[in-house]
Order: C-alpha cells, then sequence, then structure tokens
C-alpha cells in the first residue's frame, strides 16, 4: 500500500521525533571547553593579586620610609636639647659636689663622650694631680667609672688652679661638637681627629664602654684599677685630641697602641683646637643638609593624551561575517592622573588613573529592517541589541545579482563601537638621560575597568542611531604597556612630559571572530610637580 | 529540581546544573545538528559549539519563550553559522526554478535512510530545505538568514525537493527490483 504524499510532510513527520543521544565525549569536550575558559579567568587575578601586593609593599615601604626619615630627625634634635642640659647639669654637679664617689650618676655615664672629653683636657690641664686622682679613686666605691674619674679630675683641676667658668664654657662648646657628631656620625669627627679610623666605634664605644669599664672596675682589685687609670692619664695627657682620647680611654687596645710621651698642650691652644672644629663642624652640618634636602621623590602630573585604537590582525570584535570588512579606529581622548616614587636616580615608579575612551568603526554595513513578527533571531555575534527588528550584514556578503528585496532597503553605513574604560596603570620608569630635557623608557601594566560600552549604527547620511551594547567584553582587563618619555625641566618642581604609549589590550574581548589583537597608542602630554 | 531553578543555576555557571541541562537536551539537539551538518562527525562539532555558545550566552536568555526553543535557534544559528563563515552561499550562476510541489509514495521507509539523503544534500539546498520544511521558516527569514534572496530560497528549496525524490524512488526501485 502506497500513496502519494507531500515530500515535506513526510519529511516533517517522520524526523517529528527524532532524537539521538550524542557520543560522550561531545559532553567532555564542551566542559573542557568552559573550564578553559574557567582557568584563564583565574590567571590573570593571580596576576592582579601579585600586582596589588607589590604595590602595596611599595607603598608600605615609600610612606614607611618618609615616617622613619622624619622620626630619625626629630630624635637627634631631641638629643642635641637632652645632651645640651643634662651635660651642663653634669658639669653644674661635679662643681657643686667635690666627693667623686656622690658623681657617679646615671647622667654623667650617659653623657660620656662628652665628659670624657672634659676628662681628657682636663687631665691635661693637670698632670701633676694625677697621683691625687689615682687616691680619690682608690678610695671610691667600685662602681667608679672613668667619667668619674673625669669629673673628679675637673673638680680637681677646678679646686687647684682653673678657672671654672672657663671649664664650663669648653664643656658647652663641646657639647656642640659632640651631638654634631652625633647627628653625622661621619665627617666632623673625621675632620677634628687626625685619626680617621672608628669614628663611629668611638661614638657607639663611648656610650657602651662605660657600664662595661664599670664591670671591670668592680671584678678586679684595686690595685689593678690604679694602674688602669694610670694608663688612662697617661693616654689623656699624650693625645692630642679629645675624640682620640675618649676612644682611647674606653678601648685598652686602642690605647696601647696610641700611646705616646709627647709633651702636654696648653688648654689655650687646644680650646681654639676645638674652636675651630665647631667652626667646621657646622660647615660640615650645614653642607650635608644641602646634599640631602634637594631630592624630592615624590611627584605627581596630571595628564592628557589622543589614543588610538587598532588591531594587530585582521578580525572583528562584532561578528564573524565583518572580517573582511573595512575598519578604522577612532582617535579619542585620554585624561587622569599619574603619581610617582623615584627609588633612585635612575628608577620611579609609577600609578595612576586614567579615563580612556576607544572607539572602532566597521564600514561597508547593510542595516535593512524586516517584520518585527519574524520568529527567527539573526543576531550579530556579538552584540545584545535594543531593537531586534534591524538586521545587519556585511556588504561583502551581499550578493547584488541575487535578489533585488535587499536593495530596495538596503542603507549602506557602518557600526561604530565606542567603548570606556577606567585605567589604572602601573609602571616603571627608567631615565636614560636626566638633564634639562631627559629621556626615559616606560614599561609597565595598566588594568582597565569597562565603563562604557554602546555601539552605534551610522548611515551614510550621518544619521547615528545606539544599536545596543556588546556582550564580549569584559569588565576587567590588562594592558601591557610600552613608552618612551620625553620631558623637559621647567624647573626644580616643574616638567613638562611627552610620552608616546603603545598599550596592548589582554582578555578584553572574551569572543572575537578572527584574529583581533586591540592596541591603543596615546601620546600622553602633562606637567609633573616634585615634591 | 525545576527547570527555573536549572536555570537561574544555569545563570551562576553552575558546573552540575551545566551538565544537567547538557543531558536534558542533548538529544534534540543532536537530531537538528544531524539534519543541518554534512555528516555525524560535522554534527558532534555542531552541538559541542552549540551548547558552548549556550552556556557563555546563558544570561541573555530572558525567560521569554521556551528555553527548548532558544537552545534550538542557537543550535540553528550554529549550524549555519558553519557554512556562512565557509562562504556556502556565494552566488552561484544558476537558473531559479519554480516552486514545485514534490509528491512521493509514503511507505516504510526509515529515518536513517531520510537522514542520510538529507545530509548527502549539497550544503545550500540542505539548509533551505531543513529551515523550510522541518523548522518552519518562510522564505523571507530563510533570505535573512543565508543572506539570500527569497527568490533563491524558494529555488533552492524546489532543488532539494526533486533530488530528494529522485533518491526515494531509486531507494525503492532497488529493494523492488531484488525481490522480483
Amino acid at each position: 500500500m502506497s500513496e502519494k504524499k507531500n515530500i515535506d510532510k513526510l519529511f516533517k513527520e517522520q524526523l517529528k521525533d527524532f532524537e539521538v543521544a550524542p557520543p560522550e565525549a561531545v559532553w567532555e569536550n564542551i566542559e573542557q571547553e568552559l573550564h578553559k575558559d574557567k582557568r584563564k579567568r583565574r590567571v590573570i587575578p593571580i596576576w592582579w593579586r601579585i600586582a596589588g601586593v607589590a604595590a602595596a609593599l611599595l607603598l608600605l615601604f615609600t610612606v614607611g620610609n618618609t615616617l622613619f626619615n622624619t622620626n630619625g630627625d626629630n630624635t637627634i634634635e631631641q638629643e642635641v636639647v637632652d645632651t645640651d642640659k643634662s651635660n651642663t647639669n653634669s658639669i653644674n654637679d661635679s662643681n657643686d659636689v667635690t666627693n667623686p664617689s656622690d658623681l657617679n650618676t646615671s647622667n654623667n655615664q650617659d653623657k660620656n663622650p662628652i665628659v670624657d672629653n672634659d676628662s681628657s683636657k682636663n687631665e691635661e690641664g693637670i698632670n701633676n694631680s694625677s697621683e691625687q686622682l689615682n687616691d680619690n679613686l682608690t678610695t671610691t666605691d667600685d662602681s667608679t667609672t672613668k667619667t668619674n674619674v673625669a669629673s673628679s679630675n675637673e673638680d680637681e683641676k677646678k679646686s687647684s688652679s682653673k678657672n671654672s667658668s672657663l671649664i664650663k664654657n669648653k664643656s658647652l662648646k663641646e657639647n656642640a661638637v659632640a651631638n654634631q657628631n652625633n647627628i653625622k656620625l661621619n665627617t666632623t669627627n673625621k675632620d677634628k681627629t687626625k685619626v680617621s679610623i672608628d669614628n663611629e666605634k668611638n661614638a657607639v664605644v663611648n656610650s657602651s664602654n662605660t657600664p662595661r669599664s664599670n664591670n671591670n672596675i668592680d671584678l678586679n682589685p684595686v690595685k689593678k684599677e690604679k694602674s688602669e687609670i694610670d694608663k688612662l692619664i697617661k693616654k689623656t695627657t699624650s693625645s692630642k685630641e679629645t675624640q682620640v682620647t675618649s676612644a682611647n680611654n674606653s678601648e685598652k687596645e686602642n690605647g696601647t697602641t696610641t700611646i705616646d710621651t709627647s709633651k702636654t698642650k696648653d688648654v689655650f691652644k687646644e680650646e681654639n683646637a676645638i674652636e675651630k672644629a665647631i667652626v667646621e663642624a657646622e660647615q660640615n652640618k650645614d653642607e650635608v643638609d644641602e646634599t640631602e634636602a634637594p631630592i624630592k621623590r615624590w611627584s605627581i602630573a596630571p595628564n592628557i593624551a589622543p589614543v588610538y585604537f587598532n588591531t594587530l590582525g585582521k578580525g572583528s570584535p562584532i561578528d564573524d561575517q565583518f572580517i573582511n570588512n573595512t575598519k578604522e579606529g577612532d582617535i579619542n581622548v585620554s585624561y587622569g592622573v599619574k603619581g610617582s616614587y623615584a627609588i633612585n636616580k635612575k628608577l620611579k615608579i609609577r600609578a595612576g588613573i586614567n579615563k580612556v575612551d576607544l572607539g572602532y568603526t566597521t564600514n561597508n554595513v547593510v542595516a535593512f529592517s524586516r517584520p518585527s513578527s519574524s520568529g527567527s533571531s539573526r543576531q550579530l555575534q556579538n552584540i545584545k541589541l535594543h531593537d531586534t527588528t534591524t538586521t545587519f550584514i556585511s556588504a561583502n556578503s551581499i550578493s547584488y545579482t541575487t535578489g533585488p528585496e535587499i536593495l530596495f532597503t538596503k542603507e549602506q553605513g557602518s557600526i561604530d563601537q565606542q567603548l570606556g574604560f577606567i585605567e589604572v596603570p602601573i609602571e616603571v620608569e627608567y631615565n636614560l638621560i636626566d638633564k634639562k630635557i631627559g629621556l626615559n623608557l616606560i614599561g609597565g601594566f595598566s588594568t582597565l575597568f569597562l565603563s562604557n560600552n554602546e555601539i552605534y549604527s551610522v548611515q551614510n547620511n550621518g544619521d547615528r542611531a545606539l544599536l545596543g551594547e556588546a556582550t564580549n567584553i569584559n569588565d576587567m582587563s590588562y594592558s601591557a604597556n610600552f613608552g618612551i618619555g620625553v620631558n623637559y625641566n621647567i624647573s626644580k618642581q616643574l616638567r613638562f612630559n611627552l610620552e608616546p604609549t603603545f598599550k596592548y589590550q589582554i582578555n578584553t574581548f572574551n569572543d572575537t571572530s578572527g584574529d583581533f589583537q586591540p592596541f591603543f597608542i596615546g601620546v600622553y602630554t602633562g606637567l609633573s610637580f616634585k615634591f | 529540581m525545576s527547570l527555573e531553578q536549572l536555570i537561574e543555576r544555569c545563570k551562576k555557571n553552575d558546573a552540575q546544573a551545566q551538565s544537567q541541562l547538557y543531558k536534558l537536551y542533548a538529544s534534540k539537539l543532536f537530531s537538528i545538528c544531524l539534519k543541518y551538518s554534512r555528516n555525524y562527525a560535522e554534527a558532534e562539532d555542531n552541538l559541542q559549539d552549540a551548547y558552548i555558545t549556550i552556556f557563555k550566552k546563558f544570561d541573555q536568555f530572558k525567560n521569554q519563550g521556551s528555553l527548548e526553543g532558544w537552545m534550538k535557534r542557537i543550535t540553528i544559528n550554529t549550524a549555519l553559522q558553519r557554512y556562512r563563515s565557509a562562504g556556502v552561499f556565494d552566488i552561484i550562476n544558476e537558473d531559479q526554478i519554480e516552486d514545485v510541489s514534490v509528491e512521493v509514495d509514503d511507505d516504510n521507509i526509515s529515518i536513517d535512510f531520510l537522514l542520510n539523503i538529507i545530509q548527502e544534500l549539497p550544503d545550500r539546498y540542505r539548509l533551505v530545505f531543513n529551515l523550510y520544511a522541518l523548522d518552519d521558516y518562510s522564505h523571507k527569514e530563510i533570505a535573512n538568514l543565508l543572506d539570500i534572496s527569497t527568490g533563491t530560497s524558494k529555488s533552492n528549496l524546489a532543488r532539494a525537493r526533486l533530488i530528494l525524490k529522485d533518491k526515494i524512488e531509486q531507494y525503492k526501485a532497488r529493494p523492488n527490483s531484488q525481490s522480483l
């Protein structure tokens, strides 16, 4: 039995309930593809995290560094005040109190460098009274220190021959010298004392050795103590400069090597030397200040740039059919601000925030309307259209001979894609030439946050209509940046910058047709202010 | 899990839900792929691409209309996309023929055979026949979809029918001659 039947109907009925289970491999492939995508998405956030950590560390380091620096200055200033006061105090004390055992105050010990200085001079002045001094010391407690010795010497001297006010003045001056030595441990000591070694050690040993010598005295019998003090006095009388003396005082080995049997010097002469030293120290201090002050590490630079967007490959961000269409990158504007920190003279790290607009035009696109009742959806691959009744096809794929319908309704124009990003660049700037006109290389990364995503239809007659938005643009993407910077130093604070920069975009589109590798070029100009 | 829940979870890229959704419609969509493709291997690729598109663009499914319809449309579009980019619809200078009604004897013809002869059709005939005869697209819609004129669409449909008829008749003639 057979009857004639419409062939369409036959196929439709037969295939109506036709279902075939696909092979397992298909789902495996799909799963793999979906996961691959996830993996790709995960990799970049890790990079972002690393960059974030690096940026945070940098910030911490720089902020910490500046804080530390200012702290250091403060404490030094405080020290100056403290030592001044306490020293005059201690000297006053020693003037007032004649009993050497009472002089063993912690104040004196703390201020040992200055007191040591005093002692050495004093001792020089009173080498005659060394025996008496020894006696003094041997009768004192175990805790007697060199500073005590010094103080007692001072007292002795005062009581015997010297004008106490002169000594006081002298010691005050020395305080100043010593303080300056504290601030800049180098230079001043070096100049003052002919012995250039162990300036720092000098200061350090001075402060740390007093208790040690205390211990020594504690442990050793009186006899040894006495001999040590003898030695000490010898040393002080022989050495020319106060700093050296104090160093010798505190360090036995040093002392033995530098002991000399030169003659004692006049207090007067020594005073001259000290005054000279003070002047020198002050000069040194000024010099040091001058060299440190002008390093301005921070700068801020507002900038503006024309940016040109294009692709390295031949492709379309919109749809397969537009791969072969002619396309044009638009020129837009980017503006923002950058802050930079100079790690050293050559290298700067900089970060900022920029608004970037990019535009890309696909030409030779035919737009035509079709009935809205149409059930089919002939949509562009990567665009979510607001108005689904319009269809866009590439003029390249239209055959003008095939049918009149399209030609009647066709209007040839272009599709204009407008993208806006907030760009956060993190870059390194390396100085090649650092003169009045400078040259540097710039490299780094930017993170781009999508802020604007619009697609317009532009007709040949200039009509422009919002079509919708692209669906294949990631909210967050990246760019690798390379640039050359030319700058002109207008003044110490102000600099003019011109930085043509190439930014290769990464992960901007998640689904493009053909080989679409977007980039943008910007010529960033602006002024940077150093502070 | 209801379909609504499944859809919501798929929108959140839930792997388990995606797997479930795949299983739910795989057979149906694979049959579409088989009809629109030249062979089994191509159909596999097609199904794979279609599902990837479905999952990637799942947030675009607005719950208007059936999910099945939406997925079917994507599957068909994926199949068409393949030939569109391959330039199948480039101009072919052939005379356009009239839309003809073709009738054949309604015997027991296996589905496998019907599928075979559909797959054997030249691409541009197969797609038009599928769209018009099996999936109820109008000639105008087909013209839009394939970037061809409605005239071409009609002509292609007529040629497809004639070829299919020939094949069915040949098929019938063979067992008959054997039985004689």
